[in-house]
Formats: C-alpha cells, structure tokens, sequence
C-alpha cells in the first residue's frame, strides 16, 4: 500500500465476517450463475463461471481464511480481480469506501493461520472490525496452498 | 533511410510497406520453386518473381527507400536475364537471388529503426552472377540469335516516336493521341511501368487547390516520368481548361489518382500497355504482337496484385481488373479476433436467454418464429465463422521449411528433398506458433544426423537425395505432426554409449535399458553426438527443447526409428485449444465432453441387461462385450460426484449409495422391488436401472465408462485448464457450451491414469506375458521373514507387512472350544495358524520357541502361530508361482535347502478378515475350522 492516500476498498461480507479489498486490485462485480463445480479439484476452488466468453475460475476464499465449511454454498456475487480471470464468490456486497492510510492497523496477532496470510491489515469501523485482503497473495494461493489440495 | 524520414511516414507509406511485406513472402516459394524446376522453369513463374521484385521496388521507390528500390533493381537485372533465357536458372543463381531476398527482408523489418542498409555484399552476389554468365551468354546469343533487350533497343534502328491512345471510354480522351518518345517509352515498359494519360485540369484540379503547374509536374515527376505533356501548347489558350500528359509510373490508377489528387476518370492506361503486358505475360520476347489488338480474354491475364485494387465497373480494362480481385485477404490483429470470438459466444447466450421469451410470443404471432429462425441461423454462422478465423493451415509454417532444408542441405553438401503432406489441416495459430521450434529442430536433426552424404547413400543403395517428409493430419481429436526420413536411423547402442560419455546414465543401468528406453536418452538435456559444435548442430540442447516444448502444449513426442533406414519423429499435439467435436455426457448434475475421437462406441444397458452384462470381479467392474471383456470406471465414483434416487410418491431425492452397478443388493433389491411394487412407475428412478456405457479408446486399448446420460455432440473449443486446477490430470480443459455453460473436457488418457487402470503394462496380451516373464526375471529385492509351522514345513511373508513378532509359552493359551486367545497388554488376541488357511500340518505347539507374527493392515487383535521363526532373509530370486500353489501363496522359494511357500500378504489377510467375520457368525464357521 502506497502510503500518505486514501484507500478505497469495497466491502463485502463472507461467513458474517465484514471483508475489504482494495479497489484497485479488482474489474468487476458480477452475479454468481450457474458455478461449474470442479470435481477433484482444491477445496479453495469453488467452479468455473463463464463471464461473457471467458472462463473464470472462482475461487472460495472461505477455505483459505479457514473461516467455515466449504459445503455452503455462497450465494449473492463474484468479485473478479484485475490481473487475471479469476474471481473469488461472496456472500454480500458493501459499499466503495475510502479511509486515510493511518487508520489501517495490523493484523492482530491471535488471528488464524488463514486470515494472517491472506489478510493485510484491519481497518476498525463503527459497524465492526474489516479485514483488508491481499489481492496478490490470494491469486497466488495455488502455491502457497500445497496442502489444501484435495487428495485424489 | 533514417527514422528521422520514417517519422515522417504517412499512413499511405504505412500501407505500402505491409504490401513489400506481402509481396515478399510471395517471392520465397517462386523462386525456390524456379530452382527446383531449373531451365524447364515456366516464364510465367519467372514473370512472376520478375512482378513480384518490381512492385517491391516501386513501393521502395515510393517512399524514398533507396537501398531497398536499388536492391531490387540488381535482382531485377538477374530475373531480367532469366526471363531472356540468356541465363540458366542454377542454384548458385536462385542462392544470390535468395540472398538478396534475405537482404530485403531484413531491411522492411528494420524501417523504422537504424540499420545495416549497406547492401553491397549482395549486390556483388548478384552481379558476379551475371559477369560469370557473360561468357555463357554471349555463346548463347552467338547460337540462338536471341539479342537482349537491351541490345535490341540499342541495335536495331527504330522509329523515333510512337502514338499512344488512351484507353477506356472516358469523354476527355476522346480521341485523343500522344506522342512519345519511343526510347523512353521502352524503357518504362521494360521497367513494368504503368504508361497512364493524365487530363490535368487548370482549374479544378490546380487552382482550387492552391497549387501551380510547376507544382503538379513535380509531383508527377516524384512518381514516375514525364513522357509527354501539352502544358506548354495549351498554356494561354482559351479553348482548353487543361493539359494533357502521359506518364510513366509504378502506381496503379486509384494511388495515383490519390497522389495527383486528379479525379480517376481524368486518367487512363494507354493502349501500348496492354501489347506490353501481353508480350510480357506470355514471355515473348518478339515485339510483333505489339501492334496487335490490346486486349485478350480476361482469364489469360495475370496482372499484379496491386493493379487488382478498387475496380470500377466501366469498360473492358475495368473487368478485366476485377477478374483478379479473388482470393484477397485481410489483415487483422489476433486481440481482435479473440475479441469477437468471446462476444459471438455471448450473442449465442443472448439469443438463448431471448428464445423462451420469443417462443412464449410464437404461438400468437408467427412472426416470432421467423425473427427466431433467422437469428438462429444468423449466430450459427458467426460463431462457426470466427471459430474458422483462428485456425490456419499448417502449411503457413511448414511452408518456410522448404528454404531452410534447401540452405542446411546446400551448406553441408547433402542432397534432400522435402515433401509436405497434409498442408491444408487446420490447427489453431497459437499452437501453430509453439510447434515452429520443435519442428525446425528436427529438421535440422533429419538433415544434419538423419540423411547421410550423396555418396553414402549410394553405398547403402538409397537414392542418392534423401527425403525428408513432413504430414500433418488429424486423428482421434489430435493434430498429429510426422517428421520422418530415410537416412541412417539411431543406433540404441551410439547413443546409450554417448550418455554414458556424458554421464547421464548412471553404470549399473547400462545393460538394463530397452532399445526404446535408450533412443528415449536423447531427450535429456545437454545429450548430443555430435563432435564438435557446428552452426547446424551439436550444442546437445535439441531435443531437450522439442520436448519441453511438446510439454507446453501438452503434446507428446514418440520416435520411431530402423538404424539404416530412417527415423520417424511423432509429434502428437493434444486438443488443446483446437476445436473438436464432443460428446457431452452427464453424470448427476454434471456433464462433460468427450473428445469423439476417443469414442469407440456407445452402449445402452437396459434395465435388467446392467446385471447379466456387468460382472464384479473382485471388487472391479468388467463389461462383457461380444466375447471380450472391457475394464469399467464409473465417472460418478472416479470424480466423487453425488447422484440422487428419486423416491416417485413424495418426490424426495435420496443420496444414492451404492458403489458399483453389479452390487449384489441391486438384484436382490430389484427382486424384492418387483414383488412389492406392482406398477411400473411406482419404482423408484435411480441412475443405474439403466445406463449408458461409452466404450473409449486409449491407444489400442478400450475401456467403458458409465455415465448417467448424453446429450449432443457439439463441436467444442476447448481452452486449457485454469492454472489452480492445472494439476488434474483427468481433465484435458474447460469449454463452453452453446448455453454459456461451463464444462469440463475429459483427459481419456488422464481418466485411465486416476483409475488406476494398467494400460501401459499390458498394451497388448503379448507384451503383458513379456513384462510377466521379465519381471519374474528381474524378480524385485524381498526382505522375507521365515517361519515354520508343521514340522518341516516352511513360510515366509515380506518383513514389510509384519508388525512384530512375540515369543509365546504355550501354556498361555486360552481356548474357546476351537479358538485360541491369548493375553496381550490386557487385551485378548485371537490366534490362527496356517493349517487354517492353507493344506498344511497342525501346527507343532510342542516345539521349544513358540512365536506370534501379527501380519500389519490386519485388525491388532490377530496374530499368526508359529512354531518357530527361522530367519530373515533378503533375496531377489525370482519367487515361482505354479498351479498347485494354493490361494494365499505367491510361490516357491527354494533357500539352503528348504522349500519355503512365499505368502501372499492381501489375499492373506483378506482370509484373515474373512475367518473373523465367520466367528462372528458362529456355528458357519465351525464346519471350516473345527476338524
């Protein structure tokens, strides 16, 4: 994060857990139809959408913060991100915010495994504590998450 | 040419070098097929080389790139000599002309960016070809009294002045007549030139837009020569508003209609141009057609692409240009084409989400049907039609293969033919581009290790030019590319030597390896033969990149190879991104596609045939097919896909659980079902009533899989997996289905692979009883352990699968009628001993040291008896299984003496699980046991 700007993030929520992520980081928001499910494949990777004649692979984020069981289904949108057709399913969508960069606070030291890789920072709000995600280490959770793998 | 002048270029230079570009490739094949066809070479081809460097040349001229424009000037002389017949086409000429095309090439790649323009070492290339030639071609006009042109111009006596006519049936030549200096008429008609009459307008035409006379002759004169003009006579004179001039130029009639900025029907070709172009066309060098009728039939002229541009519809020399407009063709950026491929897909979706609604509007008006129709129709064909745009044939690639084995085999003396086949399959461009490299690799490898020297062949009676063959064609949803020679083949033995050499075969698996196993060396990277490093070959890094590349494109290599008698290298590149036709199946809520080409057949089993056709063999699946017996994986258990049964009276779904489609409960199910449940539909659905078995092919194998439905075939474009799922191997891609779904394509070989099926090992009955017999050969290192149980009898199980061993005092034993326990840690553990099992003596409780094996992946509460442990011991001696070998036992091994009965360690403890079962049960059990 650039510091001395004003983030703007867009909020969401996902498992009752109130998220953000940088809106620079992400090209759209779209209604989650019809997910292809991938037998056999990552308990993180939740399906295949088709936006507009491209192939996204949508990712369950739910699964690398370690927040619930991946069984549920999430309904309401995709967030995809910029960089690449890949776009992670959301249970809400916020609101675009800005907030001055000094408000931002460290991930708290007792958070999960999941939250404490994925995450970036906290912003505290009235409505409750935000997590701010890294879009970057999110699409690169193939790598880091070997072990996530479902066995075959 | 500086980029300075470049940065200056306008859109129209812009324009003019794509089409040097153009015209460039078109050169290559001309000339290299003037080499092959040698003095027989047909003028019209000659003509065509000749047109082809001179338009380029014209389009130099054009935007003032001067090296290029004198390049194509020298090999103009050369071509000019061909045409005349006063040189032979030898490959020492078709070698400097293809130099100098190099050279061109290299300079239109390099506008724009400062560069070598220097091109005299081609121009010497060039012209020593035509001083060496002065000999032959002055003997040549001594015999043949063919004089050059030049000779002609200069030699024979002329009249000074020639009367030109316009031509066309424009009002402002009518009538008209010019004339022109002869000697500078021939010239320009030599040098292909356009002769245009060119009605200047004083007003219209200059003032209007600001421009003089001096101005518009020196643009004229930019762009060709003046060969006559009236400006000077109509100057002053009220009765003209313009001047009349005839000039020479390259361009055709709209870009010079463009330049003058003159309207096009104040200019007009002449009527010499035509008598010249004939003359020319039909390589006459007689100028006694030259004063015939203009024109011919239309289908006899061949003019150059770029007269070809624009045609209007007035007169005969309009048609006449029309007739070569076929066959044009665009340039478009890729992005773009990407671009309206996704979007043609999303109008499919369009036209889907609108169809129910314009359906619902059918029934009351009719002509909803028709606007469905038609936009059915009209999608159909964008989408085939864009999908047609990304594919191109192969012969886009593997044409340019033609020069390169020409210059390898030249450069190292050997002679070699290339023959293409298959030049019209379609493959996809992105995977045309990948498969460049690999293919030029082998090429290099054919010519350079594959084809032998001329005189070798000889030798070895081989015609004395090798043959290299490259064919392209489609199988089994597979582009297949075959690069194959005749030349010397690959000896197993050179190169398992050279990998030694080089250490990449570690010494003891030298006399291991298959002859395959050994040409499959020079896969590994930094192998080569070679002795020393040529430019062609020997860095050792060749086939290692072909492979690797293949990789990328998910693509296998196979070589096939005969030591003398040539090698054939088998690209195999996998659907990927290519269109196929599939067959999309369904399983549960999901469905599938099915490359066709892996599909052999498809079987329907009917209620009720499912249990006598479908046989559980041990757990396994097999078909029984007209006498044979198939494998069969089910795609709902292979892919963890749940289905459902559907209760019919409340609708309900219920998880469907059984495992495989031959499940004895099924019968007994279905048995009881039919008892209770008189009518029909009462029954409940479930997927396996009946069910649909697509027999696939892998290779030469086939196998069936299960699936609940199909659907369609629909012709798929498949895209590679997204890299999070990259890793699964039993798909081969994603596609989108004509309704925007999104599906996952099967990987047959990959699907093989996940359910374990042995397809490699048993290709054929005959190599499966190979490998057996190797096997047992070979015979794998076992760490035994030896136990006795009756008096000399000896067994052994594989110290792997034993947990641990106990000594035991007999007098520890607790019987339960026949059952023996003892304490172990609190617990009581059941012990059996071998006469159990196997024909074998009571077990000799009264030996000196009773132990208990407990066998692993049994149940802890088990232990074997034993009347004493003999050894351990480690052998590869093969273990030999004969027929009178009871179940359990893997075979006969004979050590110091002894004969011990190698124990088969799961058929053992599947007995061992079966016996509990069997106390559970009592009373069965005591008929086995109890003797």
């Amino acid at each position: 994060m650039k510091p001395n700007q004003n983030f703007q993030y867009i909020s969401f929520k996902l498992a009752h857990t109130l998220m953000g992520i940088d809106i620079l980081d992400i090209r759209e928001i779209v209604p989650s139809s019809r997910i292809t499910r991938v037998q056999l494949a990552p308990w993180y990777v939740l399906g295949l959408l088709n936006l507009r004649g491209q192939i996204l692979t949508i990712l369950d984020i739910r699964v690398l913060l370690g927040l619930e069981s991946p069984h549920q289904v999430s309904g309401g949108h995709v967030i995809v991100f910029k960089y690449a057709n890949v776009g992670f399913a959301v249970d809400g969508i916020g609101d675009v915010s800005s907030i001055d960069r000094e408000k931002i606070e460290p991930v708290p030291a007792n958070a999960t495994p999941g939250v404490q890789t994925y995450a970036d920072a906290v912003i505290n709000l009235h409505e409750g504590v935000m997590v701010i995600l890294n879009a970057h280490k999110i699409l690169s959770c193939a790598r880091t998450e070997s072990g996530l793998q479902r066995s075959l | 040419m500086t980029s300075e002048e470049l940065d200056s270029l306008d859109a129209m230079a812009l324009e003019f070098i794509a089409e040097i570009k153009d015209d460039l490739a078109g050169l290559e094949p001309s000339l290299l097929a003037m080499e092959k066809k040698g003095e027989y070479t047909e003028d019209d081809l000659i003509n065509h080389a000749f047109r082809t460097i001179h338009s380029i040349k014209g389009g130099a001229g054009f935007i003032n790139f001067k090296e290029l424009a004198g390049l194509g000037h020298d090999m103009e002389n050369v071509l000019m000599r061909l045409r005349e017949k006063t040189l032979t086409i030898t490959p020492d000429v078709v070698d400097a002309l293809l130099i100098g095309f190099d050279k061109m090439k290299l300079m239109v790649e390099q506008i724009g960016k400062e560069g070598a323009w220097d091109y005299e070492k081609e121009k010497a290339a060039l012209q020593s070809i035509l001083k060496t030639d002065q000999k032959n071609l002055e003997s040549l006009v001594a015999v043949n009294q063919m004089p050059s042109r030049q000779e002609d111009a200069e030699n024979i006596p002329l009249e000074a002045y020639q009367v030109l006519k316009p031509l066309g049936t424009s009002p402002v030549f009518k009538g008209q007549e010019f004339l022109v200096d002869k000697k500078r008429l021939d010239h320009a008609l030599a040098a292909q030139k356009f002769i245009y009459a060119v009605y200047v307008r004083f007003g219209a035409d200059l003032e209007a837009k600001s421009k003089d006379e001096g101005a518009i002759v020196d643009d004229m004169k930019s762009i060709g020569d003046i060969l006559f003009s009236d400006l000077n006579q109509s100057l002053g004179k009220q009765e003209r508003d313009g001047f009349f001039c005839v000039i020479s130029t390259i361009l055709d009639l709209p870009l010079l209609s463009q330049v003058l900025e003159i309207g096009k029907t104040q200019m007009t070709l002449v009527d010499r141009q035509f008598a010249d172009y004939e003359t020319l066309m039909k390589g006459v060098s007689s100028r006694a057609v030259k004063d015939k009728p203009a024109l011919k039939a239309p289908d006899t002229m061949n003019l150059t692409p770029s007269l070809a541009e624009e045609p209007s519809a007035h007169g005969p020399v309009e048609s006449l240009l029309s007739s070569a407009t076929t066959g044009q063709s665009l340039r478009i950026n890729v992005d773009l084409i990407s671009r309206l491929m996704n979007r043609a897909g999303e109008l499919v979706l369009a036209r889907n989400q609108l169809r129910p609604f314009l359906m619902s509007h059918a029934k009351e008006d009719n002509l909803a049907t028709g606007i469905l129709q038609n936009l059915d129709m009209v999608t159909a064909d964008i989408q085939e039609a864009v999908m047609q745009m990304r594919m191109q044939p192969v012969i886009d690639l593997m044409g340019k293969y033609k020069r390169v084995v020409r210059d390898m085999a030249r450069r190292i003396s050997k002679k070699v033919e290339f023959i293409l086949e298959g030049a019209d399959v379609e493959v996809d461009r992105t995977v045309l581009e990948k498969l460049a490299n690999p293919v030029t690799h082998l090429i290099r490898n054919c010519i350079d290790h594959g084809i032998e020297f001329p005189d070798e062949r000889l030798k070895k009676s081989k015609p004395e030019t090798g043959t290299i063959r490259i064919k392209a064609f489609h199988q089994g949803g597979q582009v297949h590319i075959r690069v194959s020679d005749d030349g010397a083949g690959i000896d197993p033995q050179l190169i398992l030597s050279k990998a030694f050499e080089k250490g990449l075969v570690p010494e003891d698996q030298l006399d291991k390896m298959t002859d395959k196993e050994k040409i499959d060396l020079i896969f590994l990277p930094g192998f080569t033969t070679s002795e020393e490093i040529t430019d062609i070959s020997g860095r050792g890094v060749g086939m290692d990149v072909v492979r690797t590349n293949m990789e990328t494109l998910r693509g296998r290599i196979e070589i096939d190879t005969v030591k003398g008698e040539g090698t054939q290298v088998h690209l195999i590149i996998p659907l990927t991104l290519a269109i196929v036709p599939s067959l999309i199946v369904g399983t549960g809520q999901s469905r599938f596609a099915i490359p066709q080409g892996n599909i052999k057949e498809i079987l329907y089993l009917e209620k009720g045939t499912v249990q006598s056709r479908v046989e559980n063999l041990a757990g396994s699946e097999v078909l029984r097919l007209r006498g044979r017996i198939f494998p069969i994986i089910r795609l709902r258990t292979l892919l963890g896909i749940t289905t459902y049964i559907e209760e019919p009276i409340t609708g309900k779904k219920a998880e469907e659980k059984r495992k495989a489609i031959a499940d004895r409960r099924q019968k007994d199910k279905a048995d009881r079902d039919s008892k209770t449940r008189t009518r029909e539909k009462d029954r409940r659905t479930h997927p396996w009533d009946s069910t649909y078995v697509i027999v696939l092919k892998l290779g030469g194998n086939l196998f069936g899989l299960c699936v609940d439905a199909f659907y369609d075939i629909e012709e798929v474009l498949v895209e590679p997996l997204p890299e999070y799922i990259s890793h699964l191997k039993c798909f081969a891609g994603t596609t989108l289905l004509g309704n925007g779904d999104v599906i996952m394509v099967l990987d047959v070989q990959g699907i093989a692979a996940l359910s374990s099926l042995k397809f490699d090992s048993i290709q054929t009955e005959e190599a499966r009883r190979n490998e057996a017999r190797e096997d047992q050969a070979k015979g794998e290192k076992r760490n035994l352990i030896v136990f006795t149980s009756g008096k000399n009898e000896y067994f052994a199980l594989e110290l792997k699968r034993v947990s641990r061993l106990e000594p035991l005092n007999p007098g520890d034993i607790h019987y339960t009628g026949y059952l023996k326990h003892i304490e172990h840690k609190g617990h009581a553990v059941l012990l059996f001993s071998m006469d159990e099992f196997l024909p074998a003596n009571e077990c000799d409780l009264t030996a000196g040291e009773i132990f208990i094996v407990f066998p692993k992946q049994i149940s802890s509460r088990v232990g074997i008896i034993t009347s004493g442990i003999i050894d351990t011991l480690e052998t590869d001696k093969p273990i030999e299984k004969d027929d009178t070998c009871p179940g359990p036992v893997l075979g006969k091994l004979f050590v110091d003496g002894m004969m011990v009965q190698v124990l088969d360690p799961d058929h053992f403890s599947n007995l061992i699980e079966q016996k509990l079962m069997k106390t559970k049960g009592a009373g069965v059990s005591r008929e086995n046991t109890d003797r």
